[in-house]
């Protein structure tokens, strides 16, 4: 299973919201798209589901033209674009049941689908009723109700309380354990780096970078952790002296600001020593999220939201 | 797993829309419309109208006099807003990234309209003839005639109606202005061809003559002209053949537009 965007671009006018975005996303895992407002992450995503219908390249999934081929291409395919709305005077069970009756597929997923999303309850209640956060929640579940193999998910948490934020997060994160391919727009990197394995950028239409996550915290880790103690630090040259400690910054009597060279191995091993001399530690995080760095130099000022 | 054939995914879009009008109560709001309606036309009937000095088929010409204004009422009912609202309301960003074509989207939703205006239309034409029955103890082959073709007005008036929500992208734009023009436009174009002489050959409401023409007999001739006072009026009466035409391109060439409009426009 994959989907791919072989010199896709979509223009208005004389502005291009896409520019020839060539990009191959296989296999079972989740892929977060960043950008800012206005980037083309949505319009990628609707140029997927047939939405929008290109002005150049192709969009391809499991090697069928979405173009050509749409009842192909996205017959595995479960989505979720933007904030859709439902038919008011259907319930969530209705609604289901039509996305599986127009694939012809069973409907033994549906009851499920619902239950995931924290939805059952209201399996029977007509939709118009339903705040921002349940459509939603309700638009995860039609997307999962089909049995897809692959889910392109355009900000799915948007609309939610923190609560509905972190449920649809563990939602997916499980999900990439049943072996499904996940493309999920999004501009909340800590969400990315949580849910995500891999991560492609896009700005003014083009895409700057696509890699693991993984790969993105190394090139751009910022070799610093913020350090809170329980009580004032006295000793800063006791700290500086601990191996592999190349500055400290005094941010407060409480906390500061520790510079090391080296990698997780250091950075583990100058915890360890700050508790074994006797510094009582109630926390201890890298300074920012190495995404956010990537980000923010690949885009950075950029941003047109 | 077997492709869902697009006939088959036409059905289905026809069912859920059909459900649709049932939960909305939309069907059962035209329902007590044309109840009220009939009822209406049964007491005006019985009480004004003498039916001893009337034919069969010239009595229930009566009843069929309105049949035109429910025709596009029930059109503009379950036709009006059904693909604006996909644009307008986001119900599309639900159902379009289906593996599904946007025809069988169409064409499931239309039959849902007709399926919907049929039974108003049928039920109309029930109250028509059971009481043309009543008062004439007979019911003439022509009133079959008028409501075969009262069915192909309702085909050509709805496509025209699809082709109208396929273009506006908001419901009650859609509606208002379908509206506007079944009973504004057509009507003046009818008006205006009387006074220039000029056949109104592409109205549809002109064509809609055919399903009272066809209860008179003789058929009315097709152009009369009345004059005096310096005014030359001219009325048309669409032949058969015509008005048949007329409500067959009406179909045909609103379903190629509206198919083509949904097949390419896209959810922005």
């Amino acid at each position: 299973m994959y989907i791919e965007s072989v010199n896709l671009s979509k223009k208005y006018g004389d502005f291009y919201a896409l520019r020839n975005l060539n990009l191959k996303i296989e296999g079972s895992k989740c892929v977060g798209y960043l950008g800012p407002n206005g980037a083309g992450k949505t319009t990628t995503l609707k140029l997927f589901t047939n939405l929008l219908r290109p002005t150049t390249g192709e969009a391809i999934i499991n090697g069928y033209s979405v173009k050509k081929e749409i009842k192909k291409a996205l017959k595995h395919v479960g989505t979720l674009i933007e904030s859709p709305e439902f038919y008011p005077y259907l319930t969530p069970m209705e609604l289901l049941s039509m996305a599986c009756d127009i694939r012809g597929i069973s409907k033994k997923d549906i009851k499920n689908a619902l239950k995931k999303v924290r939805l059952y309850e209201w399996r029977e209640k007509k939709v118009g009723k339903f705040s921002k956060g349940m459509k939603q929640r309700l638009a995860l579940a039609t997307a999962l109700a089909v049995n897809p193999e692959i889910l392109i998910l355009d900000e799915p948490t948007t609309g939610m309380d923190p609560q509905g934020m972190m449920e649809i997060r563990e939602i997916i994160r499980d999900l990439k354990k049943e072996g499904i391919l996940i493309f999920m727009s999004s501009h909340l990197l800590p969400e990315v780096t949580y849910v995500c394995d891999e991560v492609a950028m896009i700005n003014r239409g083009k895409l700057i970078l696509y890699d693991s996550i993984e790969n993105v915290s190394r090139k751009f880790s910022t070799h610093a952790v913020v350090v809170e103690f329980l009580s004032p630090v006295e000793k800063v040259e006791e700290i500086e002296e601990i191996k592999g400690v190349r500055a400290v910054n005094l941010i407060s009597p409480y906390k500061l600001r520790l510079s090391f060279s080296g990698g997780a191995e250091i950075q583990y091993h100058i915890l360890k020593e700050l508790l074994e001399k006797g510094y009582r530690v109630v926390s201890y995080q890298s300074e920012s999220l190495a995404l956010e760095k990537a980000y923010i130099k690949l885009i950075g000022g950029d941003n047109l939201g | 797993m077997d492709d869902k054939s697009s006939v088959a995914q036409m059905f289905t879009i026809a069912k859920y829309q059909f459900l649709n009008y049932i939960r909305s109560k939309r069907i059962f709001i035209l329902l007590a419309i044309t109840v009220a309606i009939s009822v209406t036309y049964f007491i005006v009937m019985w009480k004004y109208v003498n039916p001893e000095y009337l034919t069969s088929n010239d009595y229930i010409s009566r009843w069929v006099s309105f049949l035109s204004f429910l025709i596009v009422l029930a059109a503009l009912f379950f036709g009006g807003d059904a693909i604006a609202s996909e644009y307008g309301k986001k119900t599309g960003y639900f159902l379009f990234p289906n593996p599904i074509k946007r025809w069988s989207i169409l064409w499931g939703k239309f039959l849902a309209s007709y399926l919907a205006s049929l039974i108003m239309i049928l039920l109309y034409w029930g109250v028509a003839i059971g009481d043309t029955y009543m008062a004439k103890k007979e019911i003439s082959v022509e009133v079959f005639y008028s409501m075969g073709l009262s069915l192909l007005y309702l085909m050509g008036v709805l496509a025209l109606t699809y082709l109208f929500s396929s273009f506006f992208k908001n419901s009650a734009i859609s509606i208002t202005i379908t509206a506007i023009i079944y009973f504004f436009v057509f009507n003046i174009v009818d008006s205006i061809a009387m006074l220039t002489g000029v056949e109104p050959w592409f109205s549809i409401t002109y064509a809609g003559g055919v399903i009272e023409n066809v209860l008179k007999n003789p058929y009315p001739s097709h152009i009369q002209t009345i004059g005096g006072g310096g005014i030359k009026i001219t009325m048309f009466n669409v032949p058969l053949e015509m008005g048949i035409e007329i409500m067959v391109g009406y179909f045909i060439i609103s379903a190629v537009i509206a198919t083509l409009l949904i097949t390419y426009r896209e959810m922005k």
